[in-house]
């Protein structure tokens, strides 16, 4: 088989991402990301993952990313890290534009400054960016949407075509540990 | 000239410490000097007296991964950074002026947009950001992105650098600091360097602040960004070619011009580090610029 890494989403722990995995017939990394957004900066987790996946990239691991985590997981599929890449509700939001980037940032630095536990990211998704970071995710890609993505109706499809490798999209009614692991088996073992 | 802070201390805020040198009236309005990437409160050692002079109380930061202050938990510091700057301005009594240089220059945009109640005003020292062709996508960008996270995982695994002495790192940063004079780059080496475990010298700046993972932070942000600043600016940079000063022309100017409130002194026989070149020319700008404006 092949080693799965999950990155649960904000707010989440790994715990349940362990339980589902547990009869996975090889090595699953699901580490409690204690960050939650701390920085501000989705890629912020890939540093507390730079070791885990080193260990595990000759074995071309498959990453799964979560919502907000999903970001770091592409990081590690676009520099060639892994073997596949999940993403669970992980397409990202509307697109914004770089006036709005700017205003979504200074709303998430000024509800820091007032309350340091604030958790979560930067409501910030820019299409460049993302379209240019995905033509070179070339591994296979798993999008798992469900009716709690932030995707808005009917751009999965079309952000699927922005990978370059083969993407499937799958659609679930739920985002829970137990139906994505199905279908990461399923997607694995065809 | 070169003149030792009047105090230090540490201030403790958002899950870090930092170290904070002082010079002046501690009743008189606060100035806040912010430094550059790889540089340290230390370099204002010159100009912060000069403008402590002038009846301010002024104040350098190292910022975090630099200096004394905290390490970094990432290489991504940029929010973070901007929030420590947001909760010390609170700390210090805001609104306040700032000075700044280079990445300290962004730093201070950044905060003024963000928080316009806490900057009356700011001097950004050759600090408007990267030329554009910088901020494009490299030519491979995986292979681009691998490196840097093989960079990562070195600065993880391997101890740093240990130099033998202050010359050498002063050497080091002479290759790179083309204009600096000696006594500057042996200020910076001492001040921005620890004793390492084999008696050479270290430098305290974070290494984890060089590595650059996938950001939508571009050029159009970068604009869109300066233009939410509504303080008065004044904008100082020089005219002799020099490292990280690849912003000029038209190009300086469409980003001048971005900002509501943004003026340009042109501060002539100066690279990078216009305001140790030529500190002379420096204040009469400054003095110039804070007669117009006030405190």
């Amino acid at each position: 088989m092949t080693p799965i890494v999950v990155l649960h989403d904000v707010g989440a722990t790994g715990g349940p991402w362990r339980d589902a995995f547990e009869k996975w017939p090889d090595d699953v990394y699901a580490p409690d990301l204690l960050v939650d957004g701390a920085s501000g900066d989705r890629t912020d987790i890939v540093w507390c993952l730079l070791e885990p996946m080193a260990a595990r990239r000759d074995r071309a691991p498959v990453i799964v990313g979560c919502g907000e985590h999903s970001l770091a997981a592409e990081t590690f599929a676009f520099a060639g890290w892994c073997g596949g890449l999940v993403l669970v509700d992980g397409l990202g939001g509307a697109w914004t534009t770089p006036e709005e980037q700017i205003v979504e940032q200074n709303n998430w630095l000024r509800a820091k400054f007032d309350d340091l536990d604030h958790v979560g990211y930067p409501h910030v998704w820019i299409e460049p960016f993302h379209a240019a970071m995905r033509a070179n995710v070339r591994c296979p890609v798993l999008v798992i949407e469900t009716d709690a993505s932030l995707t808005p109706l009917g751009d999965a499809e079309r952000r699927l075509q922005q990978f370059a490798g083969p993407a499937r999209l799958v659609r679930l009614e739920s985002s829970d540990p137990e139906p994505v692991v199905a279908a990461v088996t399923e997607w694995v073992g065809s | 000239m070169i003149v030792e802070p009047e105090r230090a201390h540490f201030i403790e805020l958002n899950q870090t410490r930092l170290r904070l040198w002082e010079w002046g009236d501690i009743t008189a309005p606060r100035v806040l000097f912010l430094h550059g990437g790889f540089d340290h409160g230390r370099m204002y050692d010159d100009l912060a007296p000069r403008v402590a002079a002038l009846g301010y109380h002024a104040t350098a930061l190292d910022a975090r991964g630099h200096g004394d202050s905290g390490r970094l938990t990432s290489g991504t510091t940029w929010n973070t950074q901007i929030l420590d700057l947001a909760l010390l301005t609170r700390e210090l009594g805001a609104p306040l002026g700032i000075v700044s240089h280079s990445m300290g220059g962004g730093h201070a945009l950044s905060l003024a947009a963000a928080f316009p109640e806490l900057v009356r005003w700011v001097v950004n020292i050759d600090g408007l950001g990267p030329p554009k062709e910088a901020m494009a996508d490299p030519d491979e960008p995986s292979v681009a992105m691998n490196e840097n996270l093989e960079r990562a995982l070195r600065i993880i695994r391997r101890p740093r650098r240990e130099f033998e002495s202050l010359e050498a790192m002063a050497d080091q940063r002479g290759k790179v600091n083309i204009r600096l004079p000696r006594e500057w780059l042996l200020h910076l080496a001492e001040h921005g360097s620890v004793e390492g475990p084999n008696g050479g010298r270290v430098w305290k700046s974070d290494p984890k602040f060089t590595v650059s993972l996938p950001s939508p932070f571009g050029y159009e942000q970068l604009l869109a960004q300066q233009r939410m600043v509504q303080c008065p600016v004044l904008v100082l940079t020089g005219d002799q070619p020099d490292t990280w000063t690849e912003v000029k022309g038209a190009e300086l100017e469409k980003r001048v011009t971005n900002m509501a409130k943004a003026r340009h002194v042109l501060v002539p026989g100066t690279g990078h580090y216009v305001h140790i070149e030529n500190p002379d020319a420096t204040m009469r700008a400054i003095e110039s610029f804070l007669a117009d404006v006030g405190p």
